[in-house]
């Protein structure tokens, strides 16, 4: 019953179920109706006219439904779909009235019959004919409704609860820079300098982390990366390291001492690859470290030479996921490679020492040791590295990187605003969640904040802290109140000399509230709206007007625009303002049937939205496992949006129950070798 | 037990980590008597490359009218007007749409180079034909390819093998010099040849890795294989350059080792990227004549250009949309700029190709290159009639100097063209509505 009521406040889902009414049922009431009006019969005729008034009544809370729905839906349509869509609205529009003057003339009707029982059967009679006229009505609507097509609803298609939550395919999931410095500085210390420039990672569904899933290497990249991995080499051999990072000392500086490199290729290769190393992966490079040290007369070399092979290998630049079969129909990740999504998931780092001799004593198969592992990384704080990750991807920080401002317009910008901006909200975003605990949607609406020097002249306040960070904690009402008045958000998502409600209302779209926006077509015209130094259109509301009123921008535009200029108070920097070009900015408007005054009211309306939550844990789960989920995910993650209430919004359970999920751990059955036709040399090869 | 004797081995045997001096005469007898051949017998190298500009141009002031060889240059050509031997234009071509979205600045670029209009959003499964250009002839050189954006931004690049392996381009002309002229290089002309013995170790360490290859391979599912192979193929990619450092190399005539560039300036703004491009430039032909590569992207601009004039920050892109026509002359002055700095770009690049000699001509008349947009007029963002500007003789396979036309036809006749032109046997290209077997023997010989 919990489930329904919870279904039922989406209104998509609302107007699907009880859009039955106003036909099936009404067509039930009518025939009752016209039953009492033919044979006389006063109860049915009665009977009728009340089914009738209920059937037809319906129809309103229908319409509402309808209504609050369109927009949610309409994102999810094709073109044809769109066009079911608005027939389908315009014709609801147009006619429910008829619905509405039935049930009236029904509830007349019933009155009638009650106090002059002799007027019984010619009211019915009457409320029939008018319910015939409704059910014409009430079918064009309907049948208009059933060719809305590619409906892609949440919660409407069932979800089969017996299907086991079995996770999607595993993949080689390449190394972000930052992981891989991580991985580097991890396993070799942080005084290891990891400079040099990689393929540029790529976008997929919203998520670098799922195009690090798909990327490969390029021979640019790879020429890079082994210059890297020399570099890296010749550091641990120079004599300030050597010592510390070599486990052992060989016997002669001149020769090979095959027991001490087989020593050192365990040891630092575990760290590297994340798992014991095989025994032949081992040997090969014991071999080739020994030929070069003998012909070099110089045991280092031999050293260079296996450390190279580590830094280049694609078991450590990709995170090779491996499965072995269960007795079901659906394989499980390795334990190591299970290792290395949790770790990679929660510190943005590879498994430590501890969690690796969990892999390596096999313990980590029981399900207790896994529990105590994740709640040990949960409470570290290292879990801040694993939440800013997350959130630099989501937010597409990465792109700070290229925006550029109008130094004219923009006085105070520099890269530096622009590193510090993103800071700052990563501080807040890691501190809010991470340290502070506090619910998600609460980010939209808390008042604490995190400044530094440079920020000042943004935020226009004082800032007392000459170098560093300074917590903040505004008061009630101010203009800096929710993370959507943070500066790194408006840098982002404007033009180089003005703000832009579009690119600002499409990114809160796709990216918090996880709906789609469609591209703007080829052949458009913008001239009008770009021109900001117009006398007449002063303001982007004004200048947005123009075109949202032609018929091919507004369907995108009434997606993007109305929450977009709720953030108009805030320029291309990030800077507070209350008038452009000399007119006040109107920042009032209204997000999917909440209206609201400006970007504060817009903050608590993007916290109650019903798509923000359910967002969240779909980007992050995304995000865990590398790829957009599978069909029998989907059960999975209406469950951990369930939990994520049941735990008012906290984010280390949320971790926590996306770790120990099954999709997590899980991969659908042959997912390996088989698929390409390969005989398997060996049921679990390569795993150890 | 392997019973090959790997190359590792064999040079381990013969190198031996030893000096080995070669004298050599120099220069007259490069060349066979015919002047088109190495006195090697191996025939001059044929370079392909494609140079990108952003955003278009205006048709009615860039086509020439007349088609054939007797076509005056355009206004819009007009930086190009001494070189008006040295190029074709091929106008008219579309990517043909027959019903897939128009994406904007995306479609006609990746359209022209894959033969498809790209069904996706920003992304396109198919091989630009430059990767199958350079498969063909860019696999005994150290770089299968070099790929540079004289804007500077690594991800301004159009050249891809697939939707996961897209070439990243050099950012700076320095990088691009110590990439090709840094340590990995070795003189051709050079009188002594002195094998690295850090390469040999660099060599061995590659090698392990094959060793590691099956054992991975059998824990993989087919698209994780396939993306393992790109791995391996970037892994050879590097081997194969070692190799190169530790062979003495025939010599190259043309060839002469250039300087370094200074560190230039980064920025969009347009004198910036100008003078980025004319050093990226010198470095790609001296690359070239000292066969280091012999296939090339070069970007001038990105698609939908950001390049901006100093102290704006309207960009060649924002302008094409937003600047109002000129009501005398009829076309976005502002943004037309933009365009001619792009022609006056080309120009320097074919400039700088052919004041190298070499054999009886120059090194243009070795090279094709291709010069193309990702629109035609970029304020509706069309991808009809697109931009082609075809230079050099592709070592005598192609005519300079012809104006080309194929109105309503797919641009994929001119991917065709040049494909048939480097020395594929290909005798279709592009896909559905973009499918082709027409070439533009107009500009063949």
């Amino acid at each position: 019953m919990e489930t329904i009521a919870h279904l039922l406040e989406d209104p998509a889902y609302r107007h699907l179920v009880l859009n039955h009414l106003p036909v099936t049922g009404l067509f039930i009431a009518w025939i009752v109706v016209t039953t009492g009006a033919v044979t006389g019969q006063r109860t049915a005729s009665l009977l009728g006219c009340l089914l009738v008034l209920a059937m037809a009544g319906s129809s309103l809370v229908v319409a509402q439904a309808g209504d609050q729905a369109y927009t949610v839906i309409y994102e999810t349509l094709d073109g044809p779909g769109k066009e079911h869509l608005d027939e389908h609205a315009d014709l609801a529009g147009d006619w429910v009235w008829l619905l509405v003057a039935t049930a009236a003339s029904a509830g007349i009707a019933f009155v009638t019959g009650m106090l002059r029982p002799e007027l019984t059967r010619r009211a019915s009679a009457a409320v029939a004919l008018c319910t015939l006229a409704s059910l014409a009505g009430a079918f064009v609507i309907a049948d208009a409704g059933g060719r809305i097509r590619h409906f892609r609803g949440h919660n409407t298609a069932a979800i089969d609860p017996d299907a086991p939550p079995v996770g999607g395919p595993v993949a080689m999931r390449r190394l972000s820079p930052g992981q891989l410095e991580r991985a580097i500085h991890d396993a070799l210390g942080s005084d290891i300098e990891v400079v040099g420039r990689f393929d540029p990672e790529v976008r997929h569904a919203r998520l670098l982390a799922i195009g690090n899933g798909r990327m490969t290497v390029t021979p640019s990249g790879f020429e890079r990366q082994e210059t890297l991995a020399q570099s890296i080499a010749e550091q641990v051999l120079a004599p300030e390291r050597r010592d510390r990072l070599l486990p052992c000392q060989p016997a002669s500086a001149e020769e090979r001492d095959d027991g001490c490199t087989a020593k050192f290729v365990r040891e630092l290769g575990e760290k590297l690859f994340r798992r014991p190393l095989r025994e032949d992966e081992i040997e090969v490079r014991v071999a080739a470290a020994g030929k070069a040290a003998d012909e070099a007369k110089n045991f280092d070399k031999g050293t260079e030479l296996a450390l190279i092979t580590l830094l280049v290998s694609p078991e450590f630049l990709f995170r090779v996921e491996r499965t072995e079969a269960t007795d079901d129909d659906w394989e499980e990740l390795t334990t190591d490679s299970w290792a290395t999504r949790v770790s990679f998931l929660l510190w943005d780092a590879p498994p430590d020492a501890e969690l690796l001799d969990a892999v390596r004593s096999g313990t980590l198969g029981d399900r207790v040791e896994r529990v105590r592992q994740v709640d040990r990384m949960l409470s570290s704080d290292r879990i801040i590295d694993g939440t800013r990750a997350f959130f630099a991807d989501l937010l597409r920080f990465d792109e700070l990187e290229t925006s550029t401002k109008d130094p004219q317009r923009y006085t105070f910008w520099n890269q530096q605003l622009a590193q510090d901006a993103r800071e700052q909200t990563l501080r807040l975003i890691a501190d809010h969640l991470a340290v502070q605990a506090k619910p998600y949607p609460d980010l939209f609406t808390t008042r604490r904040n995190f400044l530094t020097r440079s920020l000042g002249p943004i935020y226009a306040v004082p800032v007392r802290v000459a170098d560093g960070w300074e917590a903040v904690e505004f008061p009630e009402g101010h203009t800096r109140t929710g993370v959507l008045s943070h500066a790194v958000f408006h840098i982002l998502h404007s033009h180089p000399g003005r703000s832009s409600p579009t690119l600002r209302g499409a990114f809160l779209r796709e990216s918090i509230l996880c709906q789609v926006v469609p591209p703007a077509p080829a052949d458009v015209e913008f001239a009008l709206f770009n021109d900001d130094q117009n006398e007449e259109l002063r303001t982007a509301r004004e200048r947005l007007k123009v075109h949202s009123s032609d018929g091919s921008c507004r369907s995108c535009h009434q997606l993007t625009d109305p929450i977009g200029l709720g953030l108009e108070n805030f320029d291309a920097i990030g800077r507070y303002r209350r008038k452009e070009n000399g007119a006040s900015i109107d920042p009032g408007g209204e997000l999917d049937g909440v209206s609201f005054a400006d970007h504060r009211e817009l903050g608590a309306a993007i916290a109650a939205h019903p798509r923000l939550v359910e967002c969240l844990v779909t980007n992050l789960y995304r995000f865990a496992v590398g790829r957009e989920e599978v069909e029998t995910e989907r059960g999975l993650l209406a469950r951990l949006g369930r939990e994520f209430e049941e735990n008012s919004y906290k984010w280390k359970p949320l971790m926590r129950a996306i770790a120990l999920s099954e999709g997590f751990g899980t991969a659908p059955g042959k997912s390996r070798g088989l698929q390409a036709g390969m005989a398997e040399p060996g049921e679990n090869g390569g795993n150890t | 037990m392997k019973k090959e004797i790997t190359r590792r081995r064999f040079l381990r045997g013969t190198v031996g980590g030893a000096a080995i001096t070669v004298g050599l005469p120099l220069l007259d007898i490069f060349l066979s008597n015919n002047g088109d051949a190495l006195a090697s017998g191996a025939p001059l190298p044929r370079r392909f490359g494609t140079w990108f500009w952003g955003c278009g141009m205006n048709t009615p002031r860039f086509d020439p009218r007349a088609i054939g060889t007797e076509w005056e240059i355009s206004p819009e050509l007009e930086p190009l007007v001494h070189l008006r031997e040295d190029f074709s234009v091929i106008s008219g071509t579309s990517v043909l749409l027959a019903g897939e979205t128009n994406q904007v600045h995306f479609t006609g670029a990746m359209g022209a180079l894959t033969g498809e209009a790209p069904p996706l959003a920003g992304e396109s499964e198919r091989t630009t034909f430059d990767v199958q250009i350079g498969d063909k002839i860019g696999n005994k050189t150290r770089f299968r390819s070099l790929d540079m954006a004289a804007t500077g931004i690594a991800k301004h690049s159009n050249s891809q093998r697939n939707q996961s392996l897209r070439y990243p381009s050099e950012t700076s002309p320095l990088a691009l010099y110590q990439r090709v002229f840094g340590s990995g290089f070795t003189d051709p002309n050079a009188t002594e040849f002195n094998p690295d013995p850090e390469v040999l170790l660099r060599r061995s360490a590659l090698s392990v890795l094959h060793e590691d290859r099956t054992k991975l391979e059998v824990t993989l599912g087919a698209s994780d294989r396939a993306r393992l192979d790109e791995y391996f193929t970037a892994l050879r990619q590097l081997e194969l350059q070692l190799d190169l450092q530790l062979r003495k190399p025939p010599p190259m005539e043309a060839c002469s080792f250039p300087d370094s560039p200074e560190a230039a300036t980064s920025g969009l703004e347009v004198e910036n990227v100008i003078e980025n491009h004319r050093l990226m430039a010198q470095i790609l032909a001296m690359a070239l004549a000292c066969d280091q590569t012999r296939v090339f992207n070069m970007v001038f601009s990105n698609r939908a250009s950001s390049l901006h004039a100093p102290g704006s920050t309207d960009t060649h892109h924002t302008l094409t949309h937003e600047e109002p026509k000129d009501a005398e002359l009829g076309y976005q002055v502002k943004a037309t700029e933009f365009v001619l700095h792009s022609m006056r770009a080309y120009a320097t690049l074919i400039e700088t190709l052919k004041a190298i000699p070499e054999g009886d001509g120059t090194l243009l008349d070795n090279c094709l290159v291709m010069g193309f947009s990702e629109t035609s007029d970029a304020n509706t963002h069309s991808v009809t009639g697109l931009p082609f500007l075809i230079a050099g003789r592709a070592g005598g396979r192609v005519k300079p100097g012809i104006h080309a036309r194929g109105v309503g036809e797919t641009a994929s006749r001119v991917g065709l063209t040049l494909q048939q032109a480097m020395g594929l046997r290909v005798a279709r290209f592009g896909v559905k509505q973009n499918e082709t077997d027409k070439p533009f023997t107009e500009i063949m010989t």
